[in-house]
């Protein structure tokens, strides 16, 4: 990479180059001003009281979705932590170098990724990662997080099955987390069953724990089924 | 007589003719002189010079056979009415012989003449053959052609009629004529044989259908009649012994042909038709397993289209019911064998009961197998199927030394039968899991009956599930004789050496992987002194045999004989290691206390007070308190007696403790969690992309020790996305690819 690097530079050459080089090394220089205005003193990364001042600078709350799409772009590694690098390219990648930029961009962002369900889908798929915790290595999301990040990432078009789906996994603790595929699946999953669990097919290849949340469902709907027989319907399997 | 063509007067010549063609198809006399002038006349014409005369002798005979037989149809009618059947009979019978002959007269004629310019057959069955053509026929079909037109056609209303009374009156029993109908109805289908297309068309439309169509009547209102008048058992009964009489009697006058459209006919009106009030009487007549109309059922129900499943059903739901019965709410000391010996009886039965009532037809023996599999694998709702552990019992009860009064035969016979029931077992895993623990006690407690029994055992199973799942079993096996070879060797190397150990001493060298046993010793313990020397030289012998191998004791799985020499009479008695430990300290003194010989054998807690209160139980020691810690002395109980001399100590731990059964089926559990994914992964590493539905059917098919339950398979494949070792294809959510 390093040497194509080298070479392309090398080839351009001329004017254009040092024009554009100018342009971004001025935005970069905004850029990187931004990002020691929130940087902690200590560490060269903004930290959660840093995050925290952004945030109301930019007169969001922290748990708004907008900040977590702003978490998205800057393509963060974990929660309540931005580094010098993930700041800049994000930045960069949104084409801002401004607060005011940040908001309508923000605004921007916001209004795409409802129209585009690919745009959403990789926002979706960011949410599980960034919601892991790498300092423990967490590979699985924990049921809190997950249910936190759920709220979050759907506060812009709640799927009509979200609310039981949720409650489901908040009255059963032994549920304890969320894989990736059980993440990620769960979006083909609200997609197909819309407000409507009859159509569910548990041969089909879903994840076994929504296997379980439309027998629980199905089970809660129906009040001639004793407690006793859900044993036994559980048991057959 | 010459050959030659030459000049002939037809009149003159077919007048001569036709007086010999009238003597030959009225059967009358001809010397042989006048058939030999008359040949050779019909020859002469047919080569005639200047022109062959071949097409007028035709037409002119023609006309002679028509104007015979419109006469002969009237002869037949002038006989009268009463006995028409019996004149046309015997009018054909003259008719068709003398055209037979006469055919042969036109020998010429009908090969050079005829013969080459007919179509051939392949134009006859290929080619389209314009409706309207005349072709001249060979005399002998001309003559039957005859026969159709000018006697059949006029009669046919009139001979139908009398046909169908015939038979009509023969079903009532009252038969006459018989040969007479026969003969009639075959003259229909004689009068045609010389055709190569559609030679039955005469036959089926003058009189197979009405026929038919009167049978069905008959036997419509017959069955109506029946029903009325019998119950089913009785009804049955008729309507085969009618079916078999009608399949006689259409034998007996019909072209083979109609056999079976005649049966058919039969068995809609009487069965077909009643299907329902049938179907209904077989509940019953299973459950009350009437054999007799068992066996007249099954005949009529095959017969018809759909008509046998609902038989076998109930044939599948009775032996299911009797199955249940027959194995659940066993109690007792020996469920296994009243669990095993019990099925194998309803099996037997019911496979009789197949044979015998419905031939052994396979679609029965097909329900019996569902019928066993479902009470060999009935579970009541949560809990886990008994069978296969009964039936790991009941082998290893025939297996082992006191399987009381019964001869090796008998054993061997059992064994083999208990396999009928294995094959219906869907949870085989847990069989082997169960077989291989006792398996194992047996081998090393030295409680088998038979080697030999043993492996032929092991060899059915391997027969009946293959290699995979008898390995372990193969290899504990070799285990033993392979130890018994290193025991000889170790006794040689003893002797060689001049080592003396003071005691007999056999080990058994298991594989660690082969074998259900913990891998790690469940106590510490301070290997006595009498013992420790053996030990010793045993490991350092099979460390020169075999370096870098690791020996763990199981001192929790030994055993030792011990003489007591102390008592009245010698015993000798057969205890565990730990109990052996204990007897041993009584070497020095009389009285011990719990705590001193907890402190001197370093048993655990729980493994001292086991052994401790067997060697209590069975009264070779006495306690000064009932609570066997600490300061409780024990004694050696000098007064002990027993008429035996010989005498094993049963600790419980020859018996399956309830943890030991849970572990078995826990383990069950991981173990197949761990063969579904390795069978996932190999699926999926060799078929890259496979969509969900087909790579659970393929892992269905290759589960053959157990059947897995869906969710256990989604599982696994969730925890090898998880893992990494697949993943789902991007551009669809039910399709899985394999990561290299």
């Amino acid at each position: 990479g390093h040497r194509i690097g080298r070479s392309n530079s090398e080839r351009r050459g001329g004017g254009g180059e040092q024009k554009s080089g100018a342009v971004g090394a001025a935005a970069d220089a905004k850029i990187a001003a931004l990002f020691d205005a929130y940087c902690d003193p200590s560490d060269d990364v903004i930290m959660a009281d840093g995050i925290e001042r952004l945030c109301s600078d930019l007169a969001l709350s922290p748990d708004e979705f907008r900040v977590l799409l702003l978490a998205w772009k800057m393509n963060a590694g974990q929660m309540c932590r931005f580094t010098r690098d993930e700041f800049t390219s994000g930045c960069r990648d949104m084409r801002v170098d401004t607060l005011r930029g940040i908001q309508t961009k923000l605004v921007e962002l916001s209004s795409d990724v409802t129209k585009d369900p690919e745009l959403f889908k990789d926002l979706y798929r960011f949410t599980f990662r960034f919601g892991l915790d790498p300092s423990q290595n967490q590979r699985i999301l924990p049921s809190e997080m997950a249910v936190v990040l759920w709220k979050l990432v759907f506060s812009i078009g709640e799927p009509p099955i979200l609310e039981r789906w949720l409650r489901f996994l908040e009255s059963h603790p032994h549920v304890r987390g969320v894989p990736r595929d059980t993440w990620n699946m769960f979006l083909n999953f609200a997609e197909a069953v819309g407000d409507d669990l009859s159509s569910y097919d548990d041969a089909e290849a879903w994840p076994s724990l929504f296997d379980d949340f439309v027998e629980f469902e199905n089970d809660q709907a129906n009040p001639y089924i004793s407690k006793e027989k859900r044993e036994a319907v559980i048991g057959q399997h | 007589m010459s050959l030659k063509p030459k000049r002939v007067d037809f009149t003159e010549t077919w007048s001569v003719l036709q007086k010999t063609v009238e003597g030959v198809i009225t059967l009358g006399y001809v010397s042989r002189a006048t058939w030999n002038d008359r040949f050779s006349d019909v020859y002469s014409l047919c080569v005639a010079y200047p022109e062959p005369l071949a097409d007028k002798l035709y037409t002119e005979t023609k006309n002679y056979l028509d104007e015979h037989v419109k006469s002969l149809h009237k002869s037949v009618l002038q006989q009268g009415e009463g006995d028409l059947l019996t004149n046309y009979f015997n009018a054909w019978i003259k008719y068709s012989q003398g055209i037979n002959y006469l055919h042969r007269l036109y020998l010429y004629l009908n090969q050079q003449h005829i013969r080459k310019q007919k179509l051939s057959d392949a134009d006859y069955i290929y080619g389209s053959v314009p409706q309207d053509v005349q072709e001249q026929m060979e005399i002998g079909e001309l003559g039957l052609e005859m026969w159709k037109w000018n006697m059949i056609e006029p009669l046919k209303e009139r001979l139908l009629e009398l046909l169908l009374d015939g038979i009509h009156k023969d079903r009532l029993g009252s038969s006459q004529n018989n040969d007479i109908i026969r003969g009639v109805i075959q003259s229909f289908v004689s009068v045609q044989e010389f055709k190569k297309k559609g030679n039955l068309e005469l036959y089926e439309e003058l009189f197979e259908k009405p026929f038919l169509e009167a049978s069905g009547e008959h036997y419509k209102c017959e069955a109506a009649r029946l029903l009325q008048e019998c119950d089913v058992s009785q009804y049955m009964e008729k309507v085969t012994k009618k079916l078999e009489d009608e399949t006689l009697r259409s034998h007996r006058f019909l072209h083979y042909s109609s056999h079976s459209k005649v049966r058919q006919r039969c068995e809609q009106h009487m069965v077909a038709d009643h299907l329902n009030f049938l179907h209904g009487e077989c509940k019953p007549m299973v459950t009350q397993e009437r054999r007799r109309d068992l066996a007249n059922m099954y005949p009529l129900l095959r017969s018809v289209n759909n008509g046998v499943n609902v038989l076998i059903t109930h044939v599948m739901e009775h032996i299911k019911q009797q199955g249940l019965e027959a194995v659940t709410e066993l109690r007792g000391d020996n469920v296994h064998t009243q669990f095993v010996e019990s099925m194998l009886g309803v099996h037997k039965k019911y496979k009789e009961l197949i044979v015998e009532v419905f031939s052994g037809d396979q679609n029965f023996m097909g329900a019996l197998d569902k019928a066993c599999s479902s009470v060999i694998n009935f579970r009541q709702s949560k809990q886990m199927c008994k069978s296969p552990e009964l039936l790991a019992r009941y082998c290893d009860m025939l297996l082992k030394k006191s399987s009381k009064g019964m001869s090796e035969c008998e054993i061997e016979d059992r064994l083999t039968q208990s396999i009928t029931i294995f094959k219906y077992i869907d949870d085989k895993d847990v069989f082997q899991k169960f077989y291989s623990r006792m398996l194992a006690k047996r081998l090393i407690q030295q409680l088998s009956q038979s080697m030999d029994a043993e492996e032929a055992m092991i060899n059915r199973l391997k027969q009946a599930c293959g290699y995979e799942f008898t390995n372990k079993l193969h290899r504990m096996f070799t285990d033993m004789s392979v130890s018994s070879d290193l025991n000889n060797k170790f006794n040689a190397y003893i002797k060689q050496e001049n080592i003396e150990l003071g005691i007999n001493f056999t080990i058994s060298v298991l594989q660690a992987g082969a074998w259900p046993l913990g891998q790690v010793a469940i106590t510490p313990f301070a290997v006595p002194q009498e013992l420790e020397k053996s030990v010793q030289k045993f490991e350092n012998f099979y460390h020169n045999h075999f370096n870098g191998r690791k020996l763990t004791w199981l001192h929790h799985l030994c055993q030792g004989e011990l003489k007591l020499g102390y008592l009245k009479k010698t015993y000798i008695f057969t205890m565990q290691t730990f109990q052996m430990a204990v007897m041993l300290l009584f070497e020095k003194s009389d009285s011990l206390t719990c705590a001193e010989i907890q402190e001197t054998l370093q048993l655990n807690a729980d493994q001292f007070a086991k052994h401790i209160s067997s060697l209590v139980d069975c009264k070779l020691l006495t306690a000064s308190s009932e609570n066997l810690v600490g300061p409780t002395v024990l004694s050696l109980n000098m007064d002990y007696s027993n008429k035996r001399t010989r005498l094993r100590i049963s600790t419980a731990l020859q018996k399956e403790t309830p943890q030991e059964m849970e572990q078995t089926v826990t383990s069950v559990d991981e173990d197949r969690k761990l063969y579904l994914q390795a069978k996932i992964v190999r699926i999926m590493k060799s078929r890259k992309v496979l969509r969900h539905n087909a790579l659970i059917q393929e892992v269905f098919s290759q589960s053959k020790s157990f059947a897995p339950a869906i969710s256990m398979i989604k599982k696994c494949i969730e925890a090898l996305i998880d893992k990494q070792y697949i993943e789902r294809t991007p551009n669809s959510a039910d399709e899985y690819s394999y990561v290299a």
